[in-house]
């Protein structure tokens, strides 16, 4: 994954992505262009986000959807285990898993991580896309599977949380409350990209 | 020395990394199969019951929009009987009924060629059958309102029963609505309205249309006393199953 005169870049490896037709050649190799309207990673990249997935990196995302970012980071993880409750995404998100043989499904709420942690395994990277009012919550039950020294993002979307208060006075409240408990590496506000959402990125550090 | 170590390493590398491939292959394996377990087992209850009242929307729209121009070109045609009826359904009936003689017995209708008429009456058909279309629908409502929302439905009815679902965006959410939800469900526009701006807060939504609320002068009160047992109902639908629904319609009666 590369950001190139302002563009997501993602490598191909697999020959169908069914969102994105657009390919790029960089240095002899071939990307896909992904849309940072569609992805808040993307969007993240394009407002200087320091600490995307890596490589090698077990990814642990919740609200897959049908699968828009998640076609892209299959591409690079050797194991993306993707949580969705609804199954209409879910249906999406399959067709997409047959390409993609890294994408380990589960239908299920991300409020009660209880009921499928033991279809889990220890993530080196948590990435939370939860338009709910207690997305902030969810993202907190899911720290501990995150290994040690692991990277976790939220994508905050402000508007679920309140569509009244103004999102940056949400957004610091949520930063503040974070805060206390672990280690904030980087925030970025998504605009334009994004209309009232961040990208806060912590460090799992257990000391704190 | 040296190098037999660093040999081992890699090979304890390799292994490491075969092991870590297959372990992660079988994540990826029994994950999807439950997941398409659970898909097999889902019973898309809320999602039919929103997709009929929003396909029941859409009929209405159509045989609302049909209907008027058919209205329109009857007025060239028999202007009085287009007088007649001004509710859609008994005009489409009315027009049905009369077939042929369409205009004989007019006094203000124009000079309109036989194929003219045709054109006309053409609209009759496909009219009748968004009607029966509607119908179908609606049966459809009843049967599974009474059957997933007994007590709301023995409350508000079928239609308003779904519309509720489809608001809050489930039988469950609609379940963990506080009644004050409830009684503006629907009109959300004036709900922000009055946060932001601090306009007045909305008396009532969708409960507007209940034939209670619509025939009070204190439409208010009687929304919130509807939506205060819509809230019981909903969770007993939802949690027991249980019938309450004749008691809570006599509670309503009661205290009007
Ligand atoms: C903003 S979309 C995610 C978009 C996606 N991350 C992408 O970039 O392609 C949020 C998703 O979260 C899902 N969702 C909402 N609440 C959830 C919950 N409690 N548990 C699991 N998924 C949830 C929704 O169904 C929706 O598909």
């Amino acid at each position: 994954m590369i950001v190139k005169k302002g563009k997501v870049l993602v490598e191909q490896r697999y020959p169908v992505n069914p969102f994105s037709s657009r390919q790029e050649r960089h240095k002899g190799t071939s990307y896909l262009v992904m849309d940072p309207k569609r992805s808040k990673l993307a969007a993240g990249l394009k407002t200087g986000l320091q600490h995307p997935p890596q490589e090698h990196d077990i990814v642990l995302y919740l609200g897959a959807s049908a699968g828009y970012t998640v076609s892209f980071l299959a591409q690079q993880t050797p194991l993306l285990l993707a949580v969705e409750f609804s199954p209409v995404m879910m249906q999406e998100l399959l067709f997409i898993a047959q390409e993609l043989p890294t994408i380990a499904p589960l239908l299920a709420d991300a409020r009660q991580p209880e009921q499928y942690e033991h279809r889990l395994c220890e993530a080196d990277y948590l990435f939370c896309d939860i338009s709910q009012r207690d997305q902030v919550d969810i993202f907190n039950k899911h720290l501990k599977y995150l290994r040690r020294g692991g990277i976790g993002a939220l994508a905050l979307k402000t508007r679920s949380i309140n569509a009244v208060t103004p999102p940056d006075i949400i957004f610091k409240k949520v930063l503040n409350t974070l805060q206390q408990r672990m280690e904030i590496v980087e925030h970025h506000r998504l605009e334009p990209y994004q209309k009232d959402h961040y990208l806060i990125i912590i460090r799992n550090d257990t000391t704190l | 020395m040296k190098h037999i170590v660093l040999h081992e390493q890699t090979t304890a590398k390799v292994l490491h990394k075969a092991k870590a491939q297959q372990y992660h292959k079988k994540l990826v394996k029994e994950n999807t199969q439950l997941t398409i377990q659970d898909l097999k087992t889902h019973e898309y209850v809320d999602e039919l019951l929103i997709n009929a009242i929003a396909y029941l929307d859409t009929l209405q729209d159509s045989f609302e929009q049909q209907g008027t121009k058919m209205r329109e070109a009857l007025r060239y045609l028999d202007p009085e009987t287009a007088h007649a009826h001004r509710d859609m359904d008994s005009l489409v009936t009315a027009v049905r009924n009369k077939g042929s003689a369409l205009g004989k017995s007019s006094a203000l209708g124009g000079t309109i060629a036989s194929t003219s008429k045709h054109y006309i009456l053409g609209m009759i058909p496909p009219l009748l059958q968004l009607k029966e279309e509607k119908n179908r629908v609606k049966t459809y409502l009843e049967h599974n309102t009474s059957r997933y929302l007994p007590n709301t439905t023995a409350l508000i009815g079928p239609e308003l029963a779904a519309r509720l679902v489809q608001l809050s965006g489930s039988r469950k959410k609609l379940a963990f609505l506080p009644s004050s939800s409830i009684q503006v469900l629907g009109a959300s526009k004036a709900v922000f309205r009055h946060l932001r701006e601090g306009s007045k807060s909305p008396k009532h939504g969708i409960l507007f249309t209940h034939p209670l609320v619509k025939k009070t002068k204190d439409k208010g009160r009687v929304a919130k006393l509807l939506a205060d047992k819509i809230a019981i109902a909903a969770k007993v639908d939802y949690f027991s199953g249980e019938y309450i629904g004749e008691q809570l319609k006599k509670e309503v009666e009661e205290q009007l």
